[in-house]
């Protein structure tokens, strides 16, 4: 009987996970990935990120670099640059410092993709590709003390091919987070698949009742931030589409104070 | 499977959201009411108690000072929902029958609310093997006047006990040892990671040979004023495709190598 059950079971599954991978494998067996991290650039936010050395981290003492990509808001780039890896040092890039610098830019956010240039030999030899996950800070307002959040998707590899399996059917991303009136929010989402995405996100109260509900499209690379505010009772987040995990980034405001993560 | 636990840190009090729906609609769970339940250690047992049910598509938080009372001082406190009850007392980490998904787990809301604000991750644990060991690079410090950084080390074993172990924290360009703290099974470890002579260039390479944790990085600012909440990810999520394991295996081989007490 369990046989059967754990048949069946996998038999109702199959439609979701046959040819639907979370992250499809490069093309290149050299390639290295990246997430898309979110940068955000205005009066009230700085962005930095914390640039780790991979190829030090496995023993590598030698001088490695890696490549910042810039993305606008609907995913295309406007900016590379290469950065010289200080080895085991800490070294936090000034994400707001960098962008400053640019005469104009696109827009007040987008994303970024860091790619590094060499990749360890026992990461080859394991069949594996360098993601780059590393870990976002904002500061908002000036506050003193910055906002971490990790890198979670990995995203485009260093041809700039998104990654990102897409379904075949439409599935819900049921964010599991309590959604407070006397709080505001900002959910941001970025489509790491080669094609666009529609996307319908709802905030639904506990008792059931549509508080908003907003459909887009989103290109490949593109990235969307939802404002929530006012809401009047306790909600829930739920974003449909055909992204195998559409994972957001949560910035919850309470008044000045911030507090971001990943869903 | 996984548990939730109720976090602690330095002028904060932890509080957790179990959420009673799942995290997609397209893995099977059961549309059911769960128990809450709270499970600690006490006298070399786990101990677990019912604190009601929860409705389905519903949600509930729960802080440490609604529960404070129900156990001894210190203990780790872990919050479950099942569709069974959990035996009151038993010597190995109570199996959990509930609802499971994979793309993504099941989470709950892990925070630490000060008197001013509130810091969270998305967080779950599930029980460490005991020969399991630990590798975390931190690039959270931050520095400032009235500015402290610790972390937190967050553990849980099937067996009850809380068996000691040394968490060693190294500067990982001079391979330098700045502290060796002791930590417990079956606990959340708070260690200081101040005035041991890191500044905004040192990446603090944090090792225990004896035990798995998750490791949360917590700062704080002004007593609790603004909070910043963290983890890092195990090595083996520096790559992706291909034998993740063993490039983990490879990491670690090589830090604890190289990362001697002397």
């Amino acid at each position: 009987m369990k046989i059967v059950n754990n048949f069946l079971r996998k038999a109702r599954k199959s439609p979701w996970v046959v040819g639907q991978k979370l992250t499809n494998r490069p093309a290149n067996p050299q390639a290295v990935i990246s997430d898309l991290f979110v940068w955000r650039y205005s009066q009230d936010w700085s962005t930095y990120f914390e640039l780790l050395d991979i190829a030090s981290l496995f023993g590598d003492d030698e001088q490695h670099q890696i490549d910042i990509v810039f993305f606008n808001e609907v995913g295309s780039e406007f900016y590379r640059q290469s950065i010289e890896l200080d080895g085991l040092c800490r070294q936090t890039l000034n994400v707001t410092n960098i962008l400053s610098t640019l005469d104009k830019l696109p827009s007040d956010y987008g994303t970024f993709a860091v790619f590094h240039q060499q990749t360890p030999s026992g990461v080859s030899e394991n069949g594996s590709f360098i993601a780059e996950r590393s870990y976002v800070s904002y500061q908002y307002k000036g506050l003193p003390l910055r906002s971490y959040v990790h890198g979670n998707l990995d995203a485009i590899d260093d041809m700039l091919t998104p990654l990102g399996g897409s379904s075949f059917f439409n599935r819900q991303y049921n964010l599991q987070y309590l959604l407070e009136p006397n709080k505001s929010y900002e959910v941001a989402l970025v489509n790491a698949s080669p094609s666009n995405k529609k996307v319908m996100f709802e905030v639904v109260s506990f008792g059931g009742k549509t508080q908003i509900k907003k459909n887009i499209i989103l290109n490949p690379m593109q990235t969307f931030v939802l404002p929530i505010t006012n809401l009047p009772s306790h909600s829930q987040l739920i974003i449909d589409s055909k992204m195998i995990m559409a994972r957001p980034i949560v910035f919850c405001y309470n008044k000045d104070r911030l507090n971001v993560f990943h869903g | 499977m996984s548990y939730y636990p109720i976090l602690k840190a330095p002028y904060c009090i932890g509080k957790t959201t179990l959420y009673n729906f799942p995290p997609n609609n397209w893995e099977s769970v059961d549309k059911c009411e769960q128990i809450v339940s709270l499970t600690y250690i006490k006298d070399e047992l786990w101990h677990s108690e019912s604190l009601g049910k929860l409705k389905y598509q519903s949600y509930r938080a729960i802080d440490y000072s609604g529960i404070s009372n129900l156990i001894p001082d210190g203990a780790l406190a872990l919050l479950s929902l099942s569709k069974e009850g959990l035996p009151e007392t038993s010597k190995e980490l109570p199996v959990l029958k509930c609802n499971h998904t994979n793309v993504p787990n099941y989470r709950a809301t892990l925070s630490l609310r000060s008197e001013f604000t509130e810091t969270s991750y998305q967080g779950e644990i599930d029980p460490f093997p005991p020969q399991a060991s630990m590798l975390t690079f931190s690039p959270f410090l931050q520095f400032g006047d009235d500015t402290e950084n610790y972390v937190l080390l967050m553990n849980l074993e099937k067996i009850p006990e809380n068996r000691e172990v040394e968490v060693e924290i190294y500067d990982a360009h001079s391979k330098e040892l700045k502290r060796v703290e002791g930590a417990f099974s079956n606990q959340m470890n708070t260690i200081s990671l101040d005035n041991i002579g890191f500044d905004e260039q040192s990446l603090p390479v944090v090792i225990c040979r004896g035990m798995a944790s998750i490791p949360l990085y917590f700062s704080s600012y002004k007593q609790g004023s603004l909070l910043s909440l963290e983890h890092t990810h195990p090595p083996a999520s520096l790559v992706v495709h291909g034998n993740r394991f063993g490039v983990q295996r490879q990491l670690k081989e090589y830090w604890f190598s190289q990362l001697k007490k002397r």
